[in-house]
Order: C-alpha cells, then structure tokens, then sequence
C-alpha cells in the first residue's frame, strides 16, 4: 500500500522536462500510479502503516478502508483522463513544466489524504494540498487569477487552521484520533471516565465542520470557488469540482463517521447548526448560479450547490443519508468533470466565456453540447442517469430522518433540482435552439470557423458521460459498495 | 417483448428517417409507414399479458413495463391523435423549415408517450413523463423566434418544476407500499406502514397532485399553456392541447387511484381541495378564453378549463368519476386537436390569427368550419357529442359522491361554464357561416388539400363517437 504513496511522490521530481517527452512522462507517471492504486485497493487488508511519530501522540500513518477504496478509486481514475485533457487544452501555453509539476503532485497528495487513518495525517497532507494547488489556481499570472489565488489560499488555509483545533482535541483527548467507523472519540472518551467535556467536543466539531467545509465551499466560506473559476479549465474540472472540494466533503465525513461517530453529536445543535448551514448552501449556491452569466463560474456555484448536498446527507447522521452523501460524491463528481470539461472546450475553442455567447454552438461542437446536455439532466435528477440514483437516496435520507430539518432539506433538494435545470439547461437550448438572428456560429458569421474540439479533449468527455449513464442504469453494485461503507461494514 | 417494440421503433426509426438525407416525399412516405407500423405493434402489445423490467435502480424500485386496462384506454387516444396529426403536418410543415427536426421530434415524442402509458410503476411513469416533456420542448420551440424560445423555454421549466413536485409524492408511495409498488387499481398503500404519517403524506401527495397537474393545466401552474400554444406550430399545438396534457391526467390518474388508492383520500382536505382548484380553473379557463382575441391562445384557455373537467371527475375518487373524466379524455382530446388543426389551417392558408379576422371563412372553406363547428358543439356539450356525455357522468358522479356543498356546486359551475364556452366558440361559427349581406365571399374555393382535410374529419368523427358510444367504450376497457 506504500508503493502507492510512493508513485505518487515520485512525481514531485518531475521537474523541467522540456519537449514533447513531457506529455507521454506524465501519462506514464499517472498511469503508473493509478494501476499501483488498485492493486493496493485490491489487496489491502485494513491494516494501518505509521510511518511518523511527532510528540505527543501525533503520528502519520495510512491505512486502507471502505471510504479510502472509494475515493482513492475514483480519483486514481479521474486523474490520467484529465491529464490527457490538459495535453490538449494547455497546448499552447508557455509554463507547462510548472503546471504538470503541480498537477502531478498534487494527485499523490489528493491519494495521501485518501489513506490517511488518523486525523493527524489528514490534516497534513490537506494542508499540503492547499499549498500545492494555489499554484495550479494561480497559474495564468494574470490580476485576475492572482487575486483567485490569494483568495483561495486565505479560505482554505484559514479553514484548515479552525479544523486544527478539532485536530488536536481530537489527537490529545482522543487517543490518537483515529479513524474507526461508529467513531473513536466517543469511546476514548469514555475510557477516561469523561473528563472532556461534551461542549468542548461539539464546538471543535463545529470549527471542524466548517473548517474543512471551507473546502467544501459550505456557505459563508464559499466564495473562493467562483473566483478559482478563473483557473485554467484542467485546474477548476478535477480540482475544484473533483478532487479539492471533494476532499473537503471526505474530511468531514472523516471527521462525522471515524472520528466523532453518529451518535456524538446526533440530535445536539451542532447537527442542527451544520444541517442549517448546508441546506441554506444548497439553495444559495443554485440561486446564484442562476444569476451568473459566466459559463465557468455558474458550474462553480452549481458545484457549492451539489457539495452541500453531501454535507447534508453526511449530517442527517444516518447511515442512509451517509449514503446519500457518499453516492453523490461519487456521481457528482463524474457530472461535474465532464460539464467542467464541456465547458473548457468550448471556451477553448471559441475563445468565449459567456452564456449568451453559447447561441447557436451546439451545431458546431454536438458531441460537446450533448454531453453537456447528458451531464445536466444527470445534474438535475431524471432518471436513467446516475444523478437521479443519488437525489432519490438523499430525498429518502432527509423524509426517513423524519425531523423537521430533513423535511426542509428534502424540500430544499427539490427547489435547487429545479434551479439546476434552469440553469443549466438553458445552455443546452441556447446551444441548439438559438433564436433568429442571434445564431452567432451560422454560415457567415464570424463564429463559423468553430470546430469541434480535438481528439484529447473529446475522449474524456466522451467517457465521462458514458460512465454517467451507466451508473444512471446499472447502479446497484455500486450502491451496494457503497451502503458497506456506510454502515460501516468495510 | 412486444412492449419494448412498441416504445423503441418510433423512436429509433423517427430519428434515422429524420437524418437519411433524402427527398420530401420520400420521407413522407418513410414518416407514414413508421407511423403505420407503430400503431400496429401498440395494438398487438396491447393484448400481451406480462411484464417486462429493464433495469433495476434500488431493492423494490425498478423500471418495467407492463399493460394494463387505464394504459389501453389512453394508448388508444395516444395513437388517434399522433397518427391524424402526422398527415396534416406534412402539409402544414411545408410553411415551416427545418421539418425533419419536427417530426423526428414528433417520433421521439410519440414513443415516450407509449413508453408511459406502458409504465407498470410510479418510478417509470415518472421517468418518462420526464423524458416526454424534454423531448417535446423542440416541438413548441420549433419557429425558434424569440416568442418560440421563450415559450418553450416556459413549458420546459413549469414542466421541470411539476415533475420535481411530483417527486416527493412517488418516493412516500414507495415507503408506504405494501407487496410491491406496481399499479394496482385500489392503491398499493399499506395501511400500517402509513399509520401517523398521514399529514406529511397527505401533504405530498396534494403537491404531487399539483405537479402532475402542472402539465394538466391546473391552477395555480397552467402559465405555461397560453404561452406555449400561440408560439408552437399548430399540429404541435393540437399534440400538446390534445394528447401530452392528458399525460398529466394520467399521472394524476395513475397516483390516486393506482398507488395511493381513494380509500385513503377520499374526505380529506387533499380531495377537497382539489375539487376547488379544478372548479376554479374550469371557471378562469372559459372567462379568459372568452375575453381573447387570438385564436390559439383562445383555444389554449379552453384547454386549461376543458381539462380541468376530466381532472374534477377524477377528484370526487369514484369509479363514476373517473369514467365520466376519461370519456372527457377522449372526446376532448378529438375536439380540441380537430380545433386546433382548423386554426391551422386559417393560419396556414390565409395567414389569420385573430378572431376578428374570421368573419365570412364559412364561404371560403367550409369544411373546415364544419369540422370547426362539430368539434365546438361537442367541447360545449350537445348531445349526442362526447362533450355532453361526459359532462353528464361527471355531474353525475359529483351528486352521488356525498361530499356536501361542493357536490351541488361542479355541476353548477360545469352548466356555467358549458354556456361560456357557447359563448367563445359560437360566434366563429356563426360569424364564419352568416358573415352579413356585405360580404364578398373569393370565386375560387381555398379549401385546403386532403391531407389536412381528412384528419380533421376523422377528428370530429371520434368525438362524435364518443359521444354516441362513450360509456360502452369505456366500459369495455376499464374493469371496475
């Protein structure tokens, strides 16, 4: 399971490579390393390595479990397709060394956060992981992407330092703070005879929650993601709507599940306070993305939308609404990659960034606009696409839970639901259905010398939207997988 | 087998024949024969006794299809309508461009209509009442003028809108289902898993009854109708009018009496309420469509309260209810899809909208008025028409449904509201007919061509037959 870890620091040597070599030596790496992945998926046997020991009982060690499997799984796939993308798309840049250096490197951070067993090594390599994409944020050194950085790196390191305290309340009361399903906290706890106080635990968890949820871009700490929208499309695809904020969400399933368990908290305000917080994200992030005219930053605020959909199934503190929250990050994230990466082609190929600018494109670039349009109704929740698998088991979650708060929550799905397709979908009519006179990619325009993205960009379009239905139809081994983890089997 | 057929050749063939490059009247031809073979495949499906499941999604939450009693009555109003409005488009279509993308559309559309009368639970039904209405958007914006866009736009997002409403109501059916969550006449609902969760139930499911019923025109959400019809071309039109509003009769249909069952509702706040809203858009309906002057939207308003009629008779939850409510279906769906193609027509030909403009057509092309003419007396309820007949089990069924007040009352708000709908359609009529002494009628006969001209009289024929036959029709499907 270390030979996983340790493909993925290799990469950080890769450094000033400077021809076409460069390409097919990240591809390598990557690939490399996802197949190390699943070989250690495969194998693993639940046993914990540590690897460092700091005082006080902090130590570094990893360790392979259910959630690790599935997130790790995931990424560890994601990962070569938008490489293969970015070959493309970042092609005519002049600071490629730099930006596969970083995007390298922060796949074997993001893999470093996966096997993390305790919070103490999470919370090193998430810190890592800030450091390491504010680069990638950052990259095109224009005002504009300078500020985005500035700005993500103040939000997300901000908020990784509200979770220290969790950390070490965790570590130092804890016993180590481990991660153990049902929660290693409330037993340690016991043991010795508790003398920490309950309040102390529910406001570490709550500067734990929103710690970790600044990743996650749970409102008020959301802001940074539409301005990282300004990123280059490779950037804001995996990072921010797969890999980045998806380790927000993973932390605080980490922090709920492993660490605290359901029933620390179940039933406190601090699940009530976490529960408000997400919901209100959830309609705020669909609202505002109907508002936005940005292409890219309207999918960042669909993104803090549908995060908020996790954070909400994690804090009904069911193993249902686990589930829920488990399954849309899952789902979500293949969604949101192949829209992210609809989008970058288009602003790629056309040089636009707007909404308005989309008329009439869908006739030059179809297999991008379908896909997009495949990937929005998923969003939305029709049935047949994996979408609709995940809103149906957090709709059950929130009316099973049965208090007040799950009511509002399976409301507040269904409003957002239906902002999704407004926003959403009136892309897609715009992209096929333009109105006379405003088709700016007709025959005689100066839009007609659109073409259809290339070969390197498509594939992983294609394959994301291909995976989007097929876990829209054959959904049940995966939800199977899936409701182990949740209730804590593996 | 046969089921899957049935859904999928339309499809398939609709769009292949809508992208082979060919000449018009080819793929006319090709259009006509697809058409043909559909209808035949549904007409064999409808005898074919078992079920077929496609795709499990969780444990008892699958998507599968079967036949039933309430499916054969309204595949067989699905068929009417697409096949009569198939010929007449082939002529209207030539005012328009880009007709493959319509009638590949029309197919698509077509085959998801199938697909949902086919569906043998909510999840399915949900699923392709979905479908349906992403795949009709094209139709209504097909001019794709700012006017069209917007109102396709409009319909695709109250449709969203009311299918996302209706969503909380399929998840509860499935919670508190018993065996499995098939459609059962009756209801499928175990009355033990249900016990104290009545509020919340009834809650959702008077939502559900407010999203299905988004596309069935109901108020407060039948904004998108007026907007949508004037915009669409008009077989489109008289698709939406006639056949895709009713799908969500159905579904209303479908939750009442298939999943929830009216033992449960039936007294409830949830009944009484949606007495009220279908009274209340039966009346709004007929006072607005009287006050327009543009003859879709005209037409449109009537829809909202015509279909209101038929969601009434489904709101007093008795099997008399629901038979007056599904002849309604039926001979509504002929009247007003006759109704709508003779706008068509006016539009078509002598490029009129407006009803003012109407004055003395009777002379320029009368068969169409006729056809205008038996179509509006039956929507108003002469007899022998469908309209009266269905009018007559309605009122029928309110007065032996005991509900107090609200049981005197539909039948007099569907008396009112039959004189008010005398009132916006008898004067084209008798305008058109009896233009006055100073009218001067053309020499030459502007009658449009057969293939606008027959499927409106096949129309009028229907809701005639309906009218003379209507209870032994439904009779016979519907097993009670």
């Amino acid at each position: 399971m270390t030979v996983a870890l340790i493909g993925g620091f290799l990469m950080i040597f890769l450094h000033f490579k400077n021809d076409r070599v460069r390409n097919i030596y990240s591809e390598v790496i990557a690939l490399v390393t996802t197949v190390l992945v699943w070989i250690a998926l495969i194998k693993a046997d639940g046993s914990a390595v540590t690897l460092y020991r700091f005082t006080y009982g902090f130590t570094i060690s990893f360790g392979v479990d259910g959630l690790s499997k599935l997130f790790a799984g995931m990424v560890s796939l994601m990962w070569p397709f938008a490489l293969l993308y970015a070959f493309e798309y970042m092609k005519d840049d002049k600071r490629k060394n730099v930006f596969f250096a970083f995007y390298l490197m922060t796949y074997g951070i993001t893999l470093g956060v996966c096997f993390s067993s305790n919070i103490t090594t999470l919370y090193v390599f998430y810190e890592m992981l800030s450091l390491v994409t504010i680069p990638l944020v950052s990259h095109y050194g224009d005002h504009e992407s300078m500020y985005a950085g500035r700005k993500y790196a103040a939000y997300t390191i901000g908020g990784a330092s509200l979770a220290f305290f969790a950390v070490v309340i965790a570590t130092v009361y804890g016993g180590g703070g481990n991660f153990i399903y049902g929660g290693s906290l409330g037993a340690a706890r016991a043991a010795s005879g508790n003398t920490m106080s309950m309040g102390m635990l529910q406001i570490a968890f709550l500067f734990g929650f929103f710690g970790f949820g600044a990743k996650a871009a749970v409102f008020p700490l959301h802001d940074w993601l539409p301005t990282a929208s300004v990123a280059p499309t490779p950037v804001t695809a995996l990072l921010h709507a797969v890999a980045v904020v998806n380790t927000g969400a993973f932390a605080v399933m980490r922090l709920t599940w492993y660490l605290y368990g359901a029933d620390l908290i179940k039933g406190s305000w601090v699940q009530a306070a976490c529960l408000i917080a997400a919901e209100f994200s959830l309609v705020y992030g669909a609202v505002q993305a109907l508002r936005e005219r940005r292409f890219k930053r309207r999918l960042a605020f669909s993104t803090m939308s549908n995060l908020s959909y996790m954070l909400f199934g994690i804090m009904l503190l069911t193993p249902m609404g686990y589930l829920g929250g488990l399954s849309h990050m899952l789902f979500h994230g293949v969604i949101k990659m192949s829209l992210f990466l609809c989008a970058g082609a288009f602003m790629r190929q056309t040089g636009k960034n707007y909404v308005f600018e989309i008329n009439g494109v869908g006739r030059k670039m179809p297999v991008t606009f379908i896909c997009y349009t495949l990937g929005a109704l998923s969003l939305t929740g029709i049935p047949l696409f994996c979408g609709f698998i995940s809103k149906w088991t957090l709709i059950s979650a929130g009316a099973d839970e049965g208090s007040a708060l799950g009511i509002i929550g399976v409301v507040a799905l269904i409003v957002s639901a239906f902002l999704c397709a407004m926003y959403t979908l009136t892309v897609s009519v715009r992209a096929f259905f333009p109105m006379k006179g405003k088709d700016f990619y007709a025959d005689g325009t100066e839009g007609s010398a659109v073409k259809e993205a290339g070969w390197q960009m498509l594939v992983p379009v294609v394959v994301f939207t291909i995976a989007n239905v097929l876990f829209g139809v054959f959904s049940e081994p995966i939800m199977s997988f899936l409701t182990k983890i949740a209730e804590g089997v593996i | 087998m046969l089921i899957l057929c049935s859904v999928l050749f339309p499809i398939i063939a609709g769009v292949i024949a809508s992208n082979v490059k060919t000449n018009t009247r080819a793929r006319h031809i090709a259009y006509s024969l697809i058409c043909a073979i559909t209808d035949v495949l549904v007409i064999l499906a409808l005898s074919s006794k078992g079920s077929v499941t496609v795709v499990k999604f969780f444990e008892n939450v699958s998507f599968s299809f079967a036949v039933d009693d309430l499916g054969v009555f309204f595949l067989i109003a699905v068929m009417l309508l697409f096949t009569a409005v198939l010929f007449y488009s082939f002529e209207y279509m030539k005012m328009e461009k880009n007709e493959e993308r319509f009638f590949g559309f029309y197919f698509v559309t077509f085959g998801a209509m199938i697909a949902m009368c086919m569906a043998e639970n909510p999840v399915t039904m949900y699923l392709c009442f979905e479908l349906l209405t992403l795949l009709s958007v094209p139709l209504v914006l097909h001019d794709e003028t700012k006017e069209a866009v917007t109102a396709g736009l409009k319909y695709l997002f109250y449709s969203i809108a009311g299918a996302l409403m209706g969503l909380p109501a399929v998840y509860l059916v499935y919670r508190f289902a018993g065996a499995a969550a098939d459609f059962t006449y009756g209801g499928f609902i175990d009355p033990s898993k249900l016990a104290g969760h009545e509020g919340v139930f009834l809650a959702f499911i008077f939502i559900g009854i407010l999203g299905f019923g988004t596309k069935a025109g109901l108020y407060p959400m039948h904004g998108w109708l007026p907007t949508a019809h004037p915009a669409a071309p008009a077989p489109a039109s008289a698709l939406l009018s006639g056949i895709i509003a009713k799908a969500g009769v159905f579904a209303v249909i479908r939750l009442l009496f298939y999943s929830v069952g009216t033992e449960i509702l039936r007294g409830t706040w949830v009944q009484n309420a949606f007495i009220i809203l279908a009274m209340i858009t039966i009346f709004m309906g007929s006072m607005t469509a009287f006050l327009e002057k543009n003859l879709k939207r005209r037409l449109a308003y009537s829809t909202i309260s015509q279909i209101s009629y038929i969601l009434l008779g489904i709101a007093f939850l008795s099997d008399e209810g629901l038979e007056g409510g599904l002849i309604h279906v039926l001979s509504h769906a002929s009247s007003k899809a006759c109704l709508f193609l003779c706008a068509g027509v006016f539009i078509y030909k002598l490029g009129i909208r407006n009803v003012e403009d109407l004055r003395g057509i009777g002379k320029r092309m009368p068969v169409t008025l006729w056809c205008f003419t038996i179509a509006s007396l039956s929507l108003i309820g002469i007899p022998p028409m469908g309209g009266f007949i269905s009018k007559w089990v309605i009122g029928s069924a309110a007065l032996d449904s005991g509900m107090g007040a609200l049981s005197i009352l539909a039948p007099v708000v569907l008396i009112v509201s039959a004189f008010i709908t005398a009132g916006y359609l008898l004067p084209i009529v008798i305008d058109g007919f009896f233009p006055g002494k100073d009218y001067k009628a053309p020499a030459i006969s502007e009658e449009p061509s057969k293939l606008m001209t027959i499927p409106m009289i096949v129309l009028c024929a229907a809701s005639v037959i309906m009218g003379i036959w209507g209870v032994n029709i439904v009779n016979a499907i519907m097993k009670f």
